[in-house]
């Protein structure tokens, strides 16, 4: 562990995370401010000690929308690895275990996947099946399934013909028990650094699909929708539509740096 | 009909033999022709008996090895023969009955014993998945594995059953290897090479733990090697593999003072000894078939035997018993008078 904090790049994404799970601990302990309560009169008001971050062009509290929003997001992009890891993982491992027919299959499907804009995707879904949480969520495991599979399909496939796995075989375990205790415990570092950028990843999409009105739908707060609301007053306050933009970079890049720290570590 | 080619199968086996491989043959498809990388081999061996196999690099004795366990690479295809063990054809059993007998009844050991444990598990833990594999006791599986580390000759016991392999050295970890192939008690140990990656003075102790566990456990071993000299002192019986064929098999001590097979003499000739200090060594003249240039309907040999007559590049000979020894040679017995 302390080779990890002497990383320079595991150290500041963690510290970048700390303060996001600071951020939402807050918010579900106490809101400042109900999300949704409208206050006109006091609308587009500055950063204050009554108002921490400002209020938005409802007069609504922008550090209550951003707590809620951020949860949201790290929960978005916690079931789309979750999900993605859960299904792409053995599909990966199946096709790199086993050659051949089922490699070809496989390898050529998750090609298509990854050759399809994953935004494509997620708005071909969304606009077959409407927008809502679970819809994005589903459309966004679509597009990580093919990363965890890839990255599982090359460690399998390096590790199937290596001698300790012929020795295991001879001692008699199953090919079952091979793959996932002994190749599995090689290659789970390198999955892990998956699931850290493919977080990222699914955090920026969700802001992106939000941002363009086919993500989380008003009035329920999300980063994405944030920007996009705000960039109308970018002119007449520029913090509005900075503040949840920072946000989103602080959590993508967080992940990002922590994913390539436990890479290089 | 079964049960009639079963007490066939029963009446000509001899019942020592704990495993008898009966006219195998293994093939690749190397561009669009099927070359044998083992071609009709005969081998046998007997409860508690040291048999070694020899023969040059390449010239498929691993792979007769790795077959006996069904562990051949998948794009190899078994063309005919039977490997039997203990009665059961083991080229018939399906995945389920191999994992029962792989690491139970028949274990292996490999030549690198630098890569052939899983680098992420300790010591203990791997010899007691092979205990834990076929369900046998777990409740002193820890005195068992001392006794066993123990017997093949390992000291500081609880540093090397709390150990990651790299931890140790090149030797322990082959005495490890050892000790996990042993730890269930088989009736026959496979020895792929264990002593190729090892350095001179280490090779004979590991042969010696060998020699040891085999007398002292009965289980029979199969030792591969490519060193004649380093078998002749402690086999039983000796096969000569050469090309993909069994040139030759015999009692180690027939096969060294009376070899029969012209290969099998200029190997032996070949053999540096304090007698002929000084001398130039004697040399076999050209090189081993590469795999996709082999024709399995010739002597393999003949190209670099000097004996060599029109029929050895035309005809594959046949299998004769002369004595002791089996060989394959069209002139056995002009060349043996």
């Amino acid at each position: 562990m302390k080779d990890y904090f002497r990383n320079k790049n595991f150290l500041s994404g963690f510290i970048f995370l700390s303060f996001i799970i600071f951020i939402i601990i807050w918010g579900i302990i106490k809101l400042p401010y109900e999300i949704n309560t409208i206050d006109i009169s006091n609308k587009l008001a500055d950063i204050s000690f009554k108002h921490l971050l400002g209020t938005d062009h409802l007069g609504r509290d922008i550090l209550s929308r951003i707590m809620v929003g951020t949860l949201l997001s790290v929960e978005i992009g916690f079931y789309v690895v979750l999900f993605g890891f859960i299904l792409g993982t053995p599909i990966g491992a199946l096709a790199g275990y086993y050659s051949k027919y089922v490699d070809e299959i496989i390898k050529k499907i998750i090609d298509t996947l990854m050759s399809f804009p994953g935004v494509l995707i997620a708005l071909m879904l969304i606009a077959v099946f409407g927008t809502s949480a679970k819809n994005i969520i589903i459309a966004l495991t679509i597009m990580s399934i093919p990363r965890f599979a890839r990255i599982a399909r090359g460690g399998y496939y390096s590790y199937r013909n290596s001698p300790f796995v012929l020795a295991t075989k001879a001692r008699g375990a199953s090919n079952f028990r091979i793959m996932v205790i002994h190749i599995f415990h090689h290659i789970y570092g390198e999955l892990i650094v998956t699931a850290s950028l493919t977080f990222a990843t699914a955090v920026l999409s969700e802001a992106g699909l939000s941002y363009l009105g086919l993500g989380i739908q008003p009035p329920n707060p999300s980063l994405g929708k944030m920007v996009s609301e705000a960039q109308s007053y970018i002119l007449q306050k520029p913090s509005y539509v900075i503040i949840p933009s920072i946000f989103i970079i602080i959590l993508v890049l967080g992940f990002n740096l922590l994913g390539d720290g436990i890479n290089k570590v | 009909m079964g049960l009639i080619k079963y007490e066939k199968r029963r009446r000509e086996m001899n019942n020592n033999n704990i495993l008898e491989i009966k006219d195998f043959s293994l093939a690749f498809n190397i561009n669009n022709r099927v070359v044998k990388a083992v071609d009709e081999i005969n081998l046998e061996i007997k409860k508690g008996e040291f048999v070694a196999l020899v023969g040059e690099s390449g010239c498929g004795k691993s792979l007769s090895a790795l077959s006996i366990l069904s562990l051949i690479p998948p794009s190899s295809k078994i063309l005919n023969g039977e490997i039997i063990y203990n009665d059961k054809n083991l080229l018939a059993l399906n995945i389920k009955e191999l994992n029962r007998i792989r690491g139970n009844e028949i274990s292996m050991i490999f030549q690198e014993p630098m890569s052939a444990l899983n680098p992420l598990m300790k010591v203990n833990k791997q010899i007691k998945q092979a205990i834990k594999a076929h369900k046998k006791d777990d409740l002193n599986s820890k005195a068992k594995i001392y006794k066993m580390l123990n017997m093949v000759g390992l000291d500081d016991l609880d540093r090397v059953y709390n150990s990651y392999p790299h931890q140790l050295s090149g030797g322990m970890r082959q005495r490890v290897m050892i000790a996990q192939a042993l730890i269930n008690n088989p009736s026959l140990l496979i020895a792929d090479e264990p002593t190729t990656a090892l350095d001179v003075s280490v090779q004979n102790q590991i042969l010696q733990v060998l020699k040891d566990m085999n007398e002292k456990l009965k289980n029979a071993v199969l030792f591969i090697s490519h060193d004649l000299s380093l078998v002749k002192k402690f086999s039983d019986k000796i096969y000569v593999m050469y090309a993909s064929m069994m040139v030759e098999s015999s009692t180690t001590k027939d096969l060294i003072n009376n070899p029969k097979h012209p290969y099998t003499k200029a190997l032996l000739k070949s053999l540096p000894s304090v007698d002929k200090k000084g001398q130039v060594l004697d040399s076999i003249t050209g090189i081993v078939p590469k795999l996709e240039d082999r024709n399995n309907n010739m002597c393999p040999f003949a190209p670099r035997c000097e004996y060599a007559k029109e029929i050895c590049f035309n005809e594959k000979p046949k299998l004769e018993k002369m004595g002791n020894s089996c060989l394959r040679c069209h002139f056995a017995k002009e060349l043996n008078k």
